[in-house]
C-alpha cells in the first residue's frame, strides 16, 4: 500500500485551530480540476496527467521519450529539463507510469534521465508484448530486435539512396541504439530495464479484455480505466514476423553479398561483356517513344535499360522498416480514462490492426478489413470522448478516418510532434500530417507540442510552428515553461 | 572481356571459308521451319536426371537475334531476353540460337554454369508458355497497354511492347514481373548454409526453375488481358493473380509425360497425394538407408521445389492441395499467397476428383484381376498418365479462357467462379465430363461464392445472357492473324460509338455523367463441339472517377474508382445473317454477354466501401503517388 500515503498535518499544539483547516499542502494551490500537461521534447511523447484528491494531487507519467528522427531534427535536446521539471512538480513520487511500447521516442527519457531511478511510483503499466512471462511473447521481441539490427546492417551495407536515412531513423527508434548510447545517452534495453526491474514494483501486463488495476489512491480519486488495446497476441502475429524475418533476411544477403571481396558473381568472368555484344534491337523497348513512330531499333538504349531494370528493385528495407515500425506501434497501450464523466483517450502509437481491433470489433484482427463498421463499442466511446491524446505524432495512419469521423465535436487533443523530423511532404507522407490535423482541427480543439517556446533557466528553444492557443469548449490550455496544460473540470 | 573464338579470327574464317555453291535456281526453297527444339529443366536444376527433367522443347520458329531477341519490332507478343545484372552492373554474353552447333544439338545442354543455357531456358518457357495462352485463348496475347489513347506520349511509356527478362537481374531469393521494367526481372541468390535441402550453400537460379519463369510470365500475359487486375481493390486481386499464376505453373506439370508416369506408379494413382512413397520399399521394422528409399514430395502438385528448398523451408516453395476445405479460412486468410491457395486447392480439388471419376472404370478393372498390389502395371499406368493429360489441357483452357469473361476491374474469386461456369458453358453446353459440377462443388465448400447470384446452381452462377441488345453494326471480326491497323480503327470507332450510345449506355449500366474508355478488344476463334468455328469478340468497356478518403475532408486525398463491363459479342452465324431482318450482311455483332461492375446504385456504393477501407487498411491514404495502388510483385514475392 505505498501509495496511500497520507498526508497528515503535523499537530502543533502552537497552531491556531483555524490554521489547521488549510492543510500542509496550503503552500500549492489544491487544484480541482484534472490537469493533462504535455512536455514539449520533441518528436516523441511525455504526458503528466495529474489527478485532483482529497490527500492531494496523484500523478500519472504516459511515456516518456524523444527520438531524433531522418533528419535529426526531432531531439531539441529539451527532455532532460523536462523530466527535471516534472520530479519537482511530483516530489519524485508518482501512482502510476504507462509505457505504451518501447520505442525510443516513449521510452528513452527513462534511462536517459537519472531522475528515475530515485522515484516511487506505485505502479507500472506496460502492453502485454512487454511480459516476461510468456517465453514466445519475449522470444517474439527478441526477433523483432534482431530483424531491426539486421536491417540498420542491410542499410549501412547497401548503396546510399533516397530512403536510407528514414530507414536508419526507423531503426534507431526501435532499438534506440541498444549496443552503444547515442547521443544524450540512455538505451530502450536500460530504460527497460528500470522499467521493469528497477522501480521496485511490478509492471502490469495488459492487453483488450484485460481489467486495469489502477492504485487504490487514483480509484479514490475518481478515476476509472479501460484497456482498449493492444489486441491479444495472435497467431497471425507471429507469422508476420516470420515473413518480415524471411524479407529482410534476403536483403541483408543481398547488400552484404553485393559488395567488397565477397562479392557473389554467379559465372565466371569470361562470360562478362558489355552492352555493345547485344544487337541494338535488344533495347527497343527503352527507346524514347513518339506517337505513331514505331521503336527505335538501332541505337542501343543500354543506359535506359540499366536504369529501369535498377529502379524496378523496390525500396524492399524501407518498407521492411515500415512494416517493422508498424508492428511496434500496434503493440501500443490504449487506455480510456474516465474522470467525472469526462473520457480521456491516450492511444500511444496505435496504427490501424490495433485500432481496428476495439474500433471496429473486430474481433479477429486479421478480419476481412473492408467489411468493417464501427462497433458499438468503438462508436459509444469516441462519440463521447474529451480529450484525445493524437497518435503517433500525427501519422495519418495512426488515427483512422472513420475514428475521426465518430468523434464528437468539441473535444480537446495534444499532438506532441515536431516537423520536418520524418516522412515528406511532396509524397503526402509527411508527419504530422496537414490534412488529419486540419479535420481534427474542425472538429475540436487541437494544439501541438511545438507550437510552446521552452524558457526553462538558460535552455531557450523557439516555437517550431506559429499556430496561435485554440479555445476549446470544455476547459482550458495554459502555456507553461516547457509544456502545455489542460484543465478539465 | 571474353577472348575472341576461332570463329571471330577473320585470318581463321578466310583460310577455312566454304566456298559459296551455286544452285541452279530451280529448286524450291525449303520450308520454313515451324518448330525449334530447345533444351531445358522441366522442373529445376535439383532433380537433376530424374523424372524426364532434362527435357527438349518444342518452341515455335521464330526469327531471333542474340539475346536471344526476337527480331519483328512489331510482333505483339515478342520477347527480349537481355542478361543484365544490376547487382553486379555487367551483363553476361548472350546466346545465338541461330549459332550451327547450338542448333544442331536441339539447344545447349544444360549446364548451370553457363548464362547462354540460362538465356536459352528462359526463352523457351517462356515462349512455351505464350504459345500455350495463345492456343487456349484462340487469338494471339499483348502485353501491358495502359489502355489509354496512345497519342498522349506520357500514356504510352507504360505500354509494353516487347517483354524484357533479365535472367540475372539482381543477387535475391526473388523474381517478379515489374511492369516499370518493362518485363520479369529473376534473382539468384546462395542458398541457405544450414537448412538447404538438396543445394548446401550453392548458388541457386530463379531463371533456371520452370515453375518460376511460368509463373512470372501468367502474371505478364494476364496484365496485357485485363490491365485493371494490377489495382488491388479488394483483398481478392492480388491473391487471384497469385492463384492464377499458379494454377496454369501447376497444370505444365501434367504434360511431362515422365513425371507423371512417375507419381502414378508411386501413388498407386493417387496423384493427389502430397508425398510419393520411395521408388525402393523399405521393409517392414526396417529404416531407409540409401537415397532410394526416401520417399518425395510430389513433383506433381509441388511449386519450385529447389526455391522452396533453398529459403530454408524444407519443402516445395507451395503446393497445390493444402489444407483441408473448410469455408472459414476465406473469411480469415487475407495475405494474398495464403489467400490465393484457397483459390488453387478448389480448382485442383475439382481436377483430381474429375480424375478419379474418369479413372474408376480403369482401377475397377485392373482390381478386378485380383492383385491389388501397390504396382501399377505399365499399361494402366499409361492409360491413367494419358488421362490425367488430357484433362489438364482441358482444364487449362477452360481457367485461361475465363479471363476473358471476367468484368474489366474489381476481380473477386465470386467472380472468376461465375466466369469458368460461363466459359465452359458457352462452349460446352452439355457438361458430360461434369466439370461444372465439380468446380461449383470445389468453391462452394471452400466458401467461395460468387456475390449477386441468387442460387448456387449451374445456371444462377453463370452470367446472365445479354437481352435487348441492339446488334453492333459495322463491326469487322478480322481473321485469326489478327486485325490490321484500318480494322484495329474502325472497330475502335465502332465501339466507342455504341458504348457512347445513351439507351445503351443506361442498358449496361454505364454512369451517364462519366466517359467511357475502351481499354481493348480483341477478337477470338475457337472451335464449337461440333467442330464448326465459332468468332466472337471480347471487349472491355471502363469508366473511372476519383473518390475521397473521406468525403468531409478533402484534403486527405483520392483514390481512383472503376466500373465497367466486359462485352461478349459473337458475329452471327450465317444463318442468323441471311435472316431478312439483317439483310445479309454478316458485318455485324450481337452482344451475348455483359459482365457489369457498376459505379452507381446499391452494388457501386458497396464497392466505394469496400475500396475505401482495403486502402485505407493497407495505408494508402498517405502517399501521393498513384502507382502505389497497384500490386508492386517485388514486395509480395518478397515477403515484405
Amino acid at each position: 500500500m505505498a501509495g496511500a500515503k497520507k498526508r497528515s498535518p503535523k499537530k502543533s499544539p502552537k497552531k491556531s485551530p483555524k490554521k489547521r483547516a488549510v492543510s500542509s499542502a496550503a503552500s500549492k494551490k489544491v487544484p480541482k480540476q484534472l490537469r493533462v500537461r504535455m512536455y514539449r521534447v520533441g518528436f516523441g511523447d511525455f504526458f503528466l496527467v495529474t489527478v485532483p484528491s482529497a490527500d492531494g494531487p496523484r500523478h500519472i507519467v504516459i511515456d516518456c521519450g524523444v527520438t531524433r528522427g531522418k533528419t535529426g531534427k526531432g531531439d531539441i535536446a529539451t527532455i532532460k529539463t523536462a523530466v527535471r521539471h516534472m520530479a519537482k512538480e511530483t516530489g519524485s513520487k508518482l501512482s502510476l507510469i504507462i509505457v505504451t511500447h518501447r520505442h525510443q521516442d516513449h521510452i528513452i527519457g527513462f534511462s536517459r534521465c537519472p531522475e528515475f531511478s530515485k522515484f516511487k511510483v506505485d505502479a507500472v503499466w506496460m502492453p502485454y508484448w512487454e511480459t516476461e512471462y510468456a517465453p514466445k511473447v519475449t522470444a517474439f521481441q527478441a526477433d523483432l530486435e534482431n530483424v531491426a539490427l539486421s536491417l540498420r546492417a542491410a542499410a549501412l551495407a547497401g548503396n546510399h539512396d533516397e530512403h536510407t536515412d528514414e530507414v536508419l531513423a526507423i531503426v534507431e527508434n526501435a532499438t534506440g541504439m541498444s549496443l552503444t548510447e547515442g547521443p544524450g545517452g540512455g538505451t530502450n534495453k536500460k530504460s527497460l530495464e528500470l522499467l521493469k526491474k528497477g522501480l521496485g514494483v511490478k509492471p502490469d501486463y495488459y492487453a483488450k479484455g484485460d481489467r486495469a488495476k489502477l492504485p487504490s489512491a487514483l480509484i479514490k480519486a475518481g478515476l476509472k480505466a479501460t484497456i482498449l488495446g493492444p489486441p491479444p497476441a495472435d497467431e497471425v502475429d507471429f507469422l508476420k514476423l516470420m515473413d518480415l524475418q524471411k524479407g529482410v533476411g534476403q536483403y541483408v544477403a543481398a547488400a552484404t553479398a553485393g559488395r567488397g571481396r565477397t562479392a557473389l558473381m554467379p559465372f565466371d568472368s569470361d562470360f562478362v561483356v558489355d552492352a555493345s555484344s547485344y544487337p541494338a534491337t535488344a533495347f527497343r523497348e527503352f527507346a524514347p517513344r513518339s506517337p505513331g513512330r514505331a521503336p527505335d531499333a538501332e541505337t542501343r538504349h543500354d543506359r535506359a535499360l540499366e536504369q529501369a531494370v535498377k529502379r524496378a528493385t523496390p525500396a524492399a528495407l524501407f518498407m521492411a522498416a515500415k512494416k517493422l515500425d508498424a508492428m511496434l506501434n500496434n503493440q501500443s497501450l490504449v487506455v480510456l480514462f474516465e474522470w467525472k464523466g469526462k473520457k480521456l483517450l491516450f492511444a500511444g502509437d496505435a496504427q490501424g490492426g490495433n485500432w481496428e481491433y476495439w474500433l471496429f470489433g473486430a474481433g479477429v484482427p486479421a478480419k476481412d478489413p473492408s467489411a468493417l463498421k464501427l462497433s458499438n463499442e468503438g462508436k459509444s466511446i469516441l462519440g463521447s470522448i474529451d480529450f484525445y491524446k493524437v497518435g503517433h505524432h500525427g501519422s495519418t495512419n495512426a488515427t483512422p478516418i472513420p475514428a475521426v469521423e465518430a468523434m464528437r465535436n468539441d473535444f480537446a487533443a495534444m499532438c506532441s510532434v515536431e516537423a520536418h523530423t520524418f516522412g515528406t511532404e511532396s509524397n503526402n507522407s509527411e508527419v504530422p500530417r496537414g490534412p488529419l490535423l486540419d479535420a481534427l482541427e474542425k472538429k475540436g480543439a487541437l494544439v501541438r507540442s511545438d507550437q510552446i517556446a521552452v524558457s526553462v533557466g538558460e535552455l531557450d528553444v523557439p516555437a517550431g510552428s506559429k499556430v496561435s492557443l485554440p479555445m476549446p469548449k470544455k476547459g482550458r490550455f495554459v502555456i507553461g515553461s516547457c509544456y502545455v496544460d489542460y484543465l478539465l473540470s | 572481356m571474353r577472348k575472341r573464338t576461332n570463329r571471330e579470327n577473320p585470318d581463321v574464317t578466310a583460310k577455312f571459308a566454304r566456298p559459296v555453291l551455286q544452285s541452279n535456281g530451280r529448286v524450291p526453297d525449303l520450308e520454313r521451319p515451324l518448330i525449334r527444339p530447345l533444351k531445358a529443366y522441366a522442373f529445376d536444376p535439383s532433380q537433376r536426371h530424374n523424372l524426364g527433367n532434362l527435357m527438349t522443347m518444342e518452341i515455335r520458329y521464330q526469327e531471333v537475334e542474340r539475346g536471344p531477341v526476337v527480331r519483328d519490332i512489331h510482333a505483339r507478343d515478342g520477347l527480349a531476353v537481355v542478361d543484365y545484372d544490376a547487382t553486379n552492373n555487367v551483363y553476361y554474353d548472350p546466346v545465338d540460337l541461330d549459332e550451327m552447333r547450338v542448333m544442331i544439338r536441339g539447344g545447349l545442354d544444360p549446364l548451370e554454369s553457363d548464362p547462354r543455357f540460362h538465356q536459352q531456358m528462359v526463352y523457351a518457357v517462356a515462349t512455351d508458355t505464350i504459345q500455350h495462352f495463345e492456343a487456349a485463348l484462340g487469338r494471339r496475347i499483348h502485353w501491358r497497354r495502359s489502355g489509354l489513347d496512345p497519342v498522349d506520349g506520357a500514356a504510352d511509356t507504360e505500354n509494353i511492347y516487347t517483354l524484357n527478362l533479365f535472367p540475372h537481374a539482381m543477387i535475391a531469393a526473388n523474381a517478379f514481373y515489374s511492369p516499370r521494367a518493362h518485363g520479369i526481372l529473376f534473382g539468384y541468390f546462395r542458398a541457405d548454409e544450414s537448412n538447404q535441402g538438396g543445394n548446401p550453400g550453392q548458388v541457386v537460379y530463379t531463371c533456371l526453375s520452370h515453375d518460376i519463369i511460368v509463373h512470372e510470365m501468367t502474371h505478364a500475359i494476364v496484365d496485357g488481358m485485363r490491365g485493371h487486375f494490377m489495382e488491388q481493390t479488394n483483398p481478392d486481386v492480388a491473391a487471384f493473380h497469385e492463384a492464377f499464376a499458379d494454377i496454369v505453373a501447376l497444370f505444365r506439370h501434367f504434360s511431362h509425360a515422365e513425371a507423371v508416369l512417375y507419381a502414378i506408379q508411386q501413388s498407386s494413382g493417387a496423384l493427389f497425394q502430397a508425398q510419393l512413397s520411395p521408388a525402393v520399399a523399405v521393409p517392414t521394422g526396417g529404416r531407409a538407408s540409401i537415397a532410394a528409399q526416401t520417399g518425395s514430395e510430389n513433383p506433381l502438385i509441388a511449386l519450385a521445389q529447389q526455391f522452396g528448398q533453398a529459403t530454408g523451408q524444407g519443402r516445395a516453395l507451395r503446393s497445390a492441395l493444402t489444407t483441408t476445405p473448410n469455408s472459414s479460412d476465406i473469411k480469415t486468410t487475407f495475405e494474398c499467397h495464403a489467400r490465393g491457395a484457397i483459390l488453387v486447392s478448389g480448382i485442383f480439388d475439382a481436377f483430381f476428383t474429375i480424375y478419379v471419376e474418369r479413372t474408376a472404370d480403369l482401377f475397377r478393372i485392373y482390381r478386378s484381376g485380383g492383385d491389388a498390389s501397390a504396382e501399377i502395371p505399365e499399361p494402366l499406368a499409361r492409360l491413367l498418365a494419358e488421362q490425367v493429360s488430357q484433362l489438364a489441357e482441358v482444364f487449362f483452357t477452360v481457367c485461361v479462357r475465363a479471363i476473358d469473361y471476367c468484368p474489366p476491374v474489381d476481380i473477386s474469386f465470386g467472380d472468376f467462379l461465375r466466369a469458368v461456369i460461363t466459359s465452359d458453358f458457352d462452349l460446352h453446353a452439355e457438361d458430360e465430363a461434369g466439370l461444372r459440377d465439380a468446380l461449383l462443388q470445389a468453391f462452394r465448400v471452400r466458401g467461395i461464392v460468387p456475390d449477386g447470384s441468387d442460387f448456387f446452381t449451374e445456371a444462377s452462377v453463370a452470367w446472365p445472357k445479354a437481352t435487348g441488345y441492339p446488334p453492333i453494326q459495322n463491326l469487322s471480326f478480322g481473321n485469326p492473324d489478327g486485325l490490321t491497323k484500318a480494322q484495329q480503327d474502325a472497330c475502335r470507332r465502332t465501339l466507342q460509338a455504341y458504348v457512347d450510345d445513351r439507351d445503351i449506355r443506361q442498358r449496361i449500366g454505364f454512369d451517364p455523367g462519366l466517359p467511357v474508355d475502351i481499354p481493348s478488344f480483341h477478337p477470338i476463334f475457337r472451335v464449337n463441339q461440333d467442330g464448326t468455328l465459332r468468332t466472337d469478340m471480347v471487349v472491355e468497356a471502363t469508366q473511372s472517377r476519383q473518390a475521397p478518403f473521406d468525403p468531409d475532408n478533402p484534403d486527405l486525398g483520392t483514390f481512383p474508382l472503376r466500373g465497367g463491363a466486359t462485352l461478349i459479342i459473337s458475329k452471327p452465324e450465317f444463318a442468323e445473317a441471311r435472316d431478312e431482318r439483317n439483310a445479309g450482311s454478316t458485318d455485324y455483332g450481337l452482344v451475348r454477354y455483359v459482365i457489369a461492375k457498376h459505379l452507381h446504385g446499391d452494388v457501386g456504393e458497396k464497392r466505394e466501401a469496400r475500396q475505401r477501407a482495403h486502402y485505407l487498411g493497407l495505408g494508402l491514404v498517405e502517399g501521393s503517388d498513384p502507382a502505389r495502388f497497384q500490386i508492386d510483385f517485388a514486395l509480395t514475392h518478397g515477403g515484405v
